[in-house]
């Protein structure tokens, strides 16, 4: 029995200083927060499903976001270039009637990835502050955007979104690719491309001391980052049914947020995948739960109380910011004392 | 190393600039002959003087070696502060410019603290501060700002000298040379720049290096105030987030003048130079008539191609 106790406390000493650990305890507070307010409705599939679907576009863009901030970088143009693979996979094949559907999905896919590949060359090639560079290519994006279509219309072939928004077994389908997409990031984790990735975030003069190419992995970072852009523009043009050119744009600053939250250092070479998806989730069920409260919760216990939904917004807005502050001042800690112990391991 | 010898022979980025804003501006006279005029001149001198507020104060904190994201929401916030004071009454222009600039005040020195002395990273710590006050606005505005600022206010800002000076122009001059005095005789602006060359050259040295980052927040923070009240009196109509596209637009004129966004040495005189061009910009790209989303793309190359000639990081075998 005292050694079991023993290594659960040895466990959570060392899951304390995991990325993780604080976007694990602020999920699990607001899901409690949830469930205190909603009861057993929060647990019905229906809900599940809606906001599993909804929330999967944001938490795909954090985990693009995540890959290209482990590296010490920042990408400002993950938003609108998700808008951008949902205006190109709605629209080309409307404009272009030669056009297959299927095509244009597969090339605004890859168009997508493409977009995260020059941000990478204009970076590690041609040394711009990433900051600048990827605002840069937003405006650029953003003006193609409009140009294949100015205004929100177009529609999805409804077989699509409805497996999209659908369910198996009570388990919401959109669940399935979150899972994929977390079983990938276990597999690169540990390889050495990744590894390398983490390093550059982490001291750019001694990786590149020590005999890796810091413009091949700034440019790896942020073509990973454009393939999971990619997937987040597939997974957002599903949830929307058709095509808007720019409204994906607020969602940048979102996930980046979101990242930090979920315990990512924006100084780089810490966090992991899984850290934008708690984050991710974590700002989803703060809207949710503040919405709940605001209109549904509060008026139950204090009757005729009525606020307008500005109070809404700014309430989730200041525990967003706190959960922000919060996170930071751990995960500096978390990292400090990991750099500090002699078995330095990630 | 071709663009480093162009660079050399071309000058100073500053100077650059500059250059490049004239040849803009001839170019759009050019294409088209009627935008040739004093009117034009009026037009870019003023948009420039309402972004210049915005990027001194963005150059202040950029000097110190962090950056300030939430710039373009604190002038959104003290533009609907003041149409919604003043409503008009011309006698409250000072109390409202006063207030504004304590509330940027306040607002950049909470942000400076996060920075100095919690230790989060600039980036994110401003960018909460601006998504905050964003929410913050219809709060106290009630859904939109529906004041106005006094008449008197807003004509002194559009009133012609010479035919093509405008009032905003020359306030927006004096306001700039007080700071730049500011910066370059006070032991503060000494202090300032080494701190944002070397922080940890500016601590050996006993400088309250964390104070003295602290309160480059504060100053770009009241700037921004400041930038929002004649904001409201240049624009009159005000809705939320006006000002909310001078943030970026300010961190790119500082950087396209030529100050690193590393910290220290700032260029005074390229922030005006940068600012100036990135107004002719946009008024040559709305000039020559193009489709918004063309807009768009040439400014988005434009500012790439100018971040490739003159604002690269070294590289980091140097």
């Amino acid at each position: 029995m005292e050694g079991i106790k023993g290594s659960l406390g040895a466990q959570l000493e060392g899951f304390k200083r995991k990325p993780e650990f604080m976007g694990t305890v602020l999920i699990l507070a607001i899901i409690l927060l949830n469930i205190l307010m909603q009861g057993s409705a929060f647990f019905k599939p229906e809900t599940m499903q809606t906001l599993f679907a909804t929330a999967l576009p944001l938490v795909i863009l954090t985990m693009a976001q995540v890959a290209v901030l482990i590296s010490g970088n920042i990408d400002l143009s993950t938003g609108i270039t998700m808008s951008f693979v949902n205006v190109f996979a709605v629209m080309m094949p409307k404009n272009q009637p030669w056009l297959p559907m299927w095509s244009a999905y597969v090339i605004a896919f890859l168009l997508a990835v493409l977009v995260g590949y020059l941000n990478g060359v204009l970076v590690g090639v041609f040394r711009i502050p990433p900051m600048l560079s990827t605002y840069g290519m937003s405006f650029i994006i953003r003006g193609v955007n409009l140009l294949i279509s100015d205004r929100p219309q177009g529609n999805v072939p409804r077989e699509l979104w409805k497996v999209y928004q659908g369910d198996t077994f009570g388990i919401p389908n959109s669940l399935f690719l979150l899972v994929i997409l977390v079983l990938g990031w276990f597999y690169i984790k540990e390889r050495k491309a990744t590894k390398e990735m983490y390093a550059l975030g982490g001291d750019e003069k001694a990786t590149y001391l020590t005999g890796i190419s810091t413009v091949k992995t700034t440019i790896r970072a942020f073509t990973l980052s454009g393939v999971l852009v990619g997937i987040a523009g597939l997974a957002w043009t599903l949830m929307l049914a058709s095509s808007q050119p720019i409204s994906g744009d607020v969602k940048t600053l979102q996930s980046i947020a979101a990242a930090l939250i979920g315990g990512v250092l924006i100084t780089g070479g810490w966090g992991t995948m899984m850290c934008g998806v708690l984050g991710a989730f974590f700002m989803v069920l703060v809207n949710n739960a503040t919405s709940y409260m605001f209109t549904q919760f509060i008026p139950s216990i204090i009757p005729g109380f009525s606020v307008s939904t500005y109070y809404q917004d700014f309430a989730g807005q200041i525990i967003t910011m706190l959960g922000i502050v919060l996170t930071i001042a751990v995960s500096n800690n978390a990292k400090r004392m990991v750099n500090l112990s002699p078995a330095h391991g990630r | 190393m071709n663009v480093r010898k162009l660079q050399a022979t071309l000058g100073s980025t500053s100077v650059m600039a500059l250059l490049l804003a004239v040849a803009l501006f001839f170019l759009m006279s050019i294409l088209r002959p009627e935008a040739f005029s004093l009117t034009s001149v009026a037009t870019v001198l003023a948009n420039s003087s309402l972004l210049l507020f915005a990027s001194t104060g963005q150059m202040v904190v950029i000097t110190s070696g962090g950056i300030d994201l939430s710039t373009g929401a604190i002038m959104s916030t003290t533009a609907c502060l003041a149409v919604e004071i003043m409503n008009g009454n011309h006698a409250m222009l000072v109390p409202v410019i006063l207030i504004s600039m304590a509330f940027g005040f306040a607002v950049g020195l909470l942000n400076g603290a996060g920075v100095a002395y919690a230790k989060i990273p600039a980036l994110i710590l401003t960018l909460c501060m601006s998504t905050v006050l964003t929410k913050f606005q219809p709060i106290f505005t009630g859904a939109y700002p529906r004041g106005t600022v006094s008449q008197q206010f807003a004509e002194a800002l559009s009133r012609r000298y010479l035919g093509f000076v405008p009032g905003f122009f020359i306030y927006a001059m004096a306001f700039y040379a007080i700071v730049v005095l500011f910066l370059t005789r006070t032991q503060y602006g000494a202090r300032l720049n080494l701190v944002g060359t070397n922080f940890a050259a500016a601590v050996l040295s006993g400088i309250r290096a964390k104070r003295i980052t602290m309160l480059a927040y504060a100053f770009g923070g009241l700037m921004a105030g400041l930038g929002g009240v004649v904001g409201a009196g240049y624009f009159r109509q005000l809705q939320i987030a006006t000002f909310d596209s001078y943030t970026m637009q300010s961190i790119a004129a500082v950087v396209i003048g030529g100050t690193m966004l590393s910290g220290g040495k700032p260029s005074y005189f390229g922030t005006f130079t940068g600012t100036v061009m990135l107004i002719t910009l946009s008024l040559f790209l709305s000039t020559i008539n193009t489709a918004v989303p063309i807009r768009n793309i040439i400014m988005g190359a434009m500012l790439i191609v100018l971040l490739i000639i003159y604002n690269r990081r070294p590289a980091v075998r140097q």
